[in-house]
Order: C-alpha cells, then sequence, then structure tokens
C-alpha cells in the first residue's frame, strides 16, 4: 500500500482488527503447534534416553542371567553327584538288607535245628541223666 | 602405587583402656604402609607420656611430640599435622578405635580413583566394653544434608595436601573443628568418595558427643558458624537455623529473584470423603492453594479429563478467578502425559506437580522449595507428605530394598536414622504427587515417561535427573497432605514393572542416599 495515499479511518479499523484476529487466531496456532512439538521433544527425548539405559543396562542383565545360567548348571551338577551317590547308597544299603534277610533266614533254621534237638528222645535222656550233677554243682555254688 | 597414611591423634588424658584399644586397633591394621602422628596436649596423666614414650621407641612409625602447655584439640591436631609425611591424613581420636582393614580398605578405593581427595566411611559406636551399637549406614556423598551436620564424621581420610591448602584446623571451632575442616575441604573438590563400610568405632564414653551431641553446646554453636561461613564463602545468600532440640541445622537460602512457578494439577474432578466432609479434590487442593501460599507470583494449571463435570470447572474458576488456567486433556488416561501437556502449556522456569488429592499446609511451601531449586545442579524439590490421619505418607522415595515411600504411615514425631527426618537432603526420588520442577532439566531428561502411565513415572524421572548428574532433594520444613490414592487406585501394571527394571537394573533396589531397610 503507498502510504502517501489519504486513508479513510472508517475504511481501515475493520481491516486492522480483522488482520489482528486473524494474527491471533495464526499465533494460537503456532503456539498449539509449538507445544506439539515440545511434546514430541519431550517423548523423543525420554525414549532415547530410556533405549540408553536399557542398552547399556542389558550387559549387565546378560551377566546376571549368564551367571544365574552357570549357577544353576553349577547346582545341577552338585544335584546329579549327590543323586549317584544316593543311589550308590541306597544299593548298599540294599545288598545290606539282602544279606541281612539271608543271616535272618539262617539263623531261623538254626533255631528249628536247636528246637527240633530239644525236643529229641535222645535230649530228653540226656537231660534226665545229668539232672544230680546240675543239683550237686548248684549245691557247690 | 600404595599410599602412605598419617594417622593424626591429638592425646589428652584418655581412658586408659580405650586408649589401649586403640593402639591395639592401628597395630592391627592389615595395611602396613602407615605413620602415626601423636601429640600429647600436656597430659596429667603420667602414664600417658610414658606409653606415648615406649611406643616411639617400639614402632619408627610412630612419632610422638609432647606440647610444653595445654593448647585444646584444635593446637594438638595442628601439631600432629605438621609431623604428616604421608599422602593422606587419618582422623583418629584418642579413645576410638580403626576396624582392622579400615586402612586397606581406604587405599583400595583410592586404587580405583587415584585422584580422590576426601573418603568417608561409616562408622558405629562402642561402648566401654566393646560392644558395638548405633551403626550409622551412612549416604553417597550429600552436601545438602552436611549443612544439617556433619555426618561424614569418622572415618574421614583426607588428602594431606588439600588439608594444608585449606588452613588446617581453625581456632574459633572448638567441638565442631573437622566439621569446619571438612565443609573447607569439599568447597576445594568434587573428587570425593564413601566408602559404605564401618570402619570407625566411636568410643561412648561420658561427656562424649556420640552419647549425645547435645553433651557440647558449645560445639553446637561451632557446628552453627561453620555452616555459616561456608555459606559466605560460596556466596550463598542464606542463614542457619538450629533444629531444636536435635544437634542439627536448618540452611534458610533466601531467594535472589521471585520466578514464576506453575502449578500443575491433573484432574478428572474426584470427590471424597476428606475430614468426614464430601470435598471435590482438584477444588479443595486449589483452594488450599488460594488460601495458603504467600508466594506471589504463580499460576495453576489444571490438566483437566474431558469428562470433567462442568459444574467443578466453573467452581475452580470461582475459587481462583485470576491464577487459574484450564487445560482439557481428551485422550485415555496416562498421568504423565497429563502432566507433560501441562508443562508445555506453561513457559515458567520453575515448576510444581502436583495431585489434586493433596492439600497445602506450610504457607511458605513454593518459596522453601524454590530455595533449594536456586543451586543450579537441584532439579527436583520434594517435601514432607501426610496422610488424612497426620501420619508421614511420604518422606522422599527410598529403593532399599525396593521402591517405597519412605517411611510411610510412620508418626510426624519420630526423628529418624540419625535425624533423616528433620533434614533437608538428597534422595533418590521424590514422589510425583507433589515435585518442584527445574524446567530445563525436565526437558533435557524427555520429562515424564509416557510409557509409565501410572506407576514409577516419578522413579523412573528421579533416575533420569540423577543419571545426569543432577540432586534431587527433599525437605522436611514444607509440608503438605496427601490424600494418598483417593483419586486413582494404586497399583502398577506388570508392564510397568519389568520397563522400569530393564531401564535401571538393579539400582531400583538398592539406594546409595538411604541405605536403612
Amino acid at each position: 500500500m503507498d502510504s502517501n495515499l489519504p486513508v479513510s479511518p472508517e475504511t481501515t479499523q475493520p481491516d486492522v482488527a480483522l488482520e489482528l484476529a486473524q494474527v491471533k487466531h495464526e499465533l494460537e496456532l503456532a503456539e498449539g503447534k509449538i507445544m506439539q512439538l515440545e511434546l514430541a521433544l519431550l517423548q523423543s527425548r525420554d525414549f532415547a534416553i530410556g533405549a540408553a539405559a536399557e542398552a547399556s543396562e542389558a550387559p549387565l542383565i546378560r551377566a546376571k542371567y549368564h551367571a544365574m545360567y552357570v549357577e544353576s548348571e553349577r547346582q545341577l551338577g552338585d544335584a546329579n553327584e549327590h543323586n549317584k551317590s544316593h543311589l550308590a547308597h541306597i544299593a548298599r544299603l540294599e545288598q545290606a538288607l539282602a544279606d541281612l534277610l539271608k543271616i535272618d533266614k539262617a539263623n531261623k533254621e538254626l533255631r528249628t535245628q536247636i528246637e527240633n534237638l530239644k525236643s529229641s528222645a535222645s535230649w530228653r535222656v540226656g537231660r534226665a541223666l545229668m539232672l544230680p550233677i546240675r543239683i550237686i554243682k548248684r549245691i557247690v555254688k | 602405587m600404595r599410599p602412605q597414611f598419617s594417622i593424626i591423634t591429638p592425646v589428652f588424658n584418655p581412658p586408659h583402656g580405650a586408649f589401649e584399644q586403640c593402639i591395639k586397633s592401628v597395630y592391627a591394621q592389615t595395611n602396613k604402609n602407615w605413620q602415626w602422628c601423636l601429640v600429647d596436649d600436656k597430659s596429667t596423666d603420667e602414664y600417658v607420656a610414658t606409653r606415648l614414650k615406649q611406643l616411639q621407641v617400639l614402632d619408627k612409625r610412630i612419632v610422638v611430640y609432647f606440647r610444653s602447655e595445654n593448647g585444646g584439640i584444635i593446637e594438638a591436631s595442628n601439631d600432629a599435622l605438621s609431623l604428616a609425611t604421608g599422602e593422606f591424613v587419618v582422623l583418629l581420636d584418642n579413645d576410638d578405635e580403626l576396624h582392622t582393614d579400615a586402612l586397606a580398605d581406604v587405599a583400595a578405593r583410592i586404587e580405583l580413583d587415584p585422584k580422590i581427595d576426601y573418603i568417608y566411611t561409616d562408622e558405629d559406636k562402642i561402648t566401654v566394653d566393646g560392644e558395638h551399637y548405633d551403626e550409622f549406614k551412612k549416604p553417597k556423598w550429600s552436601p545438602e544434608r552436611l549443612l544439617a551436620h556433619n555426618y561424614c564424621s569418622h572415618l574421614s581420610v583426607i588428602r594431606r595436601e588439600l588439608v594444608n591448602a585449606v588452613g588446617r584446623f581453625r581456632r574459633g571451632f572448638e567441638g565442631s573443628q573437622d566439621y569446619d575442616l571438612i565443609l573447607r575441604v569439599v568447597e576445594k573438590t568434587s573428587r570425593i568418595a564413601h566408602i559404605p563400610k564401618v570402619l570407625y568405632h566411636w568410643r561412648s564414653v561420658p561427656g562424649s558427643v556420640s552419647i549425645a551431641a547435645n553433651e557440647k553446646p558449645y560445639a553446637l554453636i561451632s557446628a552453627t558458624k561453620a555452616v555459616t561461613e561456608h555459606l559466605q564463602r560460596k556466596n550463598i545468600d542464606a542463614e542457619v537455623e538450629e533444629v531444636k532440640p536435635y544437634a542439627l541445622s536448618r540452611v534458610k537460602r533466601r531467594l535472589k529473584q521471585s520466578p514464576r512457578i506453575s502449578i500443575i494439577i491433573p484432574t478428572c474432578g474426584t470427590k471424597k470423603s476428606l475430614f468426614g466432609v464430601d470435598t471435590c479434590l482438584v477444588v479443595n487442593a486449589v483452594e488450599s492453594i488460594e488460601r495458603k501460599t504467600s508466594y506471589k507470583n504463580y499460576e495453576i494449571i489444571v490438566v483437566a479429563d474431558a469428562h470433567t463435570p462442568p459444574e467443578i470447572l466453573s467452581e475452580l474458576q470461582r475459587v481462583s478467578p485470576l491464577n487459574l488456567r484450564i487445560v482439557n486433556y481428551e485422550k485415555e488416561f496416562n498421568f504423565s502425559d497429563k502432566c507433560n501437556l501441562g508443562v508445555v502449556t506453561s513457559d515458567a522456569p520453575f515448576f510444581m506437580l502436583l495431585n489434586d488429592d493433596t492439600e497445602v499446609i506450610s504457607e511458605d511451601w513454593l518459596e522453601v522449595m524454590l530455595s533449594y531449586l536456586q543451586e543450579p545442579d537441584v532439579a527436583a524439590v520434594g517435601p514432607m507428605l501426610l496422610l488424612e490421619d497426620g501420619r508421614i505418607q511420604s518422606a522422599g522415595h527410598s529403593h532399599t530394598p525396593y521402591p517405597h515411600n519412605f517411611y510411610n504411615g510412620r508418626s510426624i514425631d519420630e526423628l529418624g536414622e540419625l535425624g533423616i527426618l528433620k533434614v533437608a537432603r538428597e534422595c533418590a526420588g521424590v514422589t510425583g504427587a507433589c515435585m518442584m520442577v527445574r524446567r530445563n532439566a525436565y526437558f533435557e531428561v524427555g520429562g515424564l515417561s509416557k510409557s509409565f502411565p501410572l506407576s514409577f513415572n516419578d522413579v523412573d524421572l528421579s533416575f533420569k535427573f540423577l543419571d545426569r548428574g543432577y540432586r534431587i532433594i527433599w525437605t522436611p520444613f514444607v509440608r503438605l497432605f496427601h490424600f494418598e490414592t483417593a483419586s486413582r487406585p494404586n497399583f502398577s501394571t506388570q508392564k510397568e514393572v519389568e520397563l522400569v527394571t530393564n531401564r535401571w537394573g538393579n539400582r531400583i533396589y538398592s539406594d546409595e542416599y538411604c541405605r536403612i531397610e
């Protein structure tokens, strides 16, 4: 617009008001955009920092899990060893039990033989014959 | 290279048994690279002179000086410093004991970082009968806490060059001469380390500060003077007040400016019975701000969900006609996103994240919290939050043994371990329910993470601040009610737990600022 031209105030005022309203509107839009950009900036910074933190934690977590794995392997090895020992011990106990059962059986057989012997006629005769001697022995004691 | 230590011990009529234990503890050191500088301050007990002469003859590493007149602990300590030739000085009182590994552990720490200037360790107390008690699990380097009391104290190991550079012990600080020395040392160096292990046993004998700090009132006066001068040297405009009846100090920084503060309150207009009255939480919070706040330059930004009843919004406008702005939030609930929206709506250099289920108690809450943020490396400040019945809701965060609100449910009258509830201090985080934040720092770390819509967003934010070298301060000198979880359920999703663990690993289960379980 040529500034030298005469300007009527009646015709300019609405133009200026309109222009002002438009500028205000544009300003509001710009402010809204700035806010959106600031929100996006916050989010992307958080994402970057979070990702970096996770990345720096990852080796530690990996190391932790690896240590746990190694420890578990060691515990498994120990458990297997214990298991083997336990199985061997059980086998030894079973063998001992079998031996005991055998001895028990032999004992029972011997006991039966003794019972049979004691109930025989020759044993009774022998005891009757030895009775005076046993009495004398008691008296002497 | 292994550093040589000069143990500095002023001696004045120590109890015989305690002194013998002290000698025994020095000889028992696993690290043998030490020199022991003993200065007798004209003891009247003949046993002292005899024993010291004997020690000097028996061991070349022991240097003894007999003062011709009694000059007090400061003069004697300075004389002992004059005898020292080691790279580091180790401060040991004549009736205390060193842990067997004290020098070895300190040497190992120096080996990790040979440029280190000052090391302090945990300590405990020991009775005359040798019984240990009162273990002090100290925080990592906490300059704000050091203004409240000499938490570093024993064992302190300082580079000798630095001790000489700052002018050694000073007269006029009797009873707090070591505190004054430490304050001057930490002004000159940032290479400070903490060893989280008890390496010093402080003998509790009647009349000793180890039994009760009030035993020596002149020590408190000296401590206040030491802190005041420290602040002056650092050009911090503040006054130092005694926290009665405890032997603690409060530093009240004066505000240089009164910048604008935005108080950001996310809400959905929840109502709840408070103190027996049916109350709209956000209206109550805003009303308490308007009624109580003495600071003038603030605005309130309420970020309201789309379904917030319009009559509540009208009520808010009525309660705060001049300072309030309402921002509509039209997305699915996400606490972090709502706060971030409030933040970008404001351009204030500092803002307060405030839950709507809070109520202001302290009139100067904004001034006090802002005063800490005048220190450029402080990113956030949190207050003492109280439950409706007056018990503590949060005294900052602690991550030992897992993230939680420190002292939750305990009485406000408690002192806490070594006054932890009565002093402003560095901490691993403060709750997002009430947190004053520096805008620049908030933007630097990406604000509250949208990945944590419900829980751990404040824990995550705090870690992001700490990771960038910022400090977070908790203060007991500001109080608000926090009617916890009144406005939303208190739970975290499995996804949030996994994410916070993936991001920060074991750090969320161990807190170097607060090791009290």
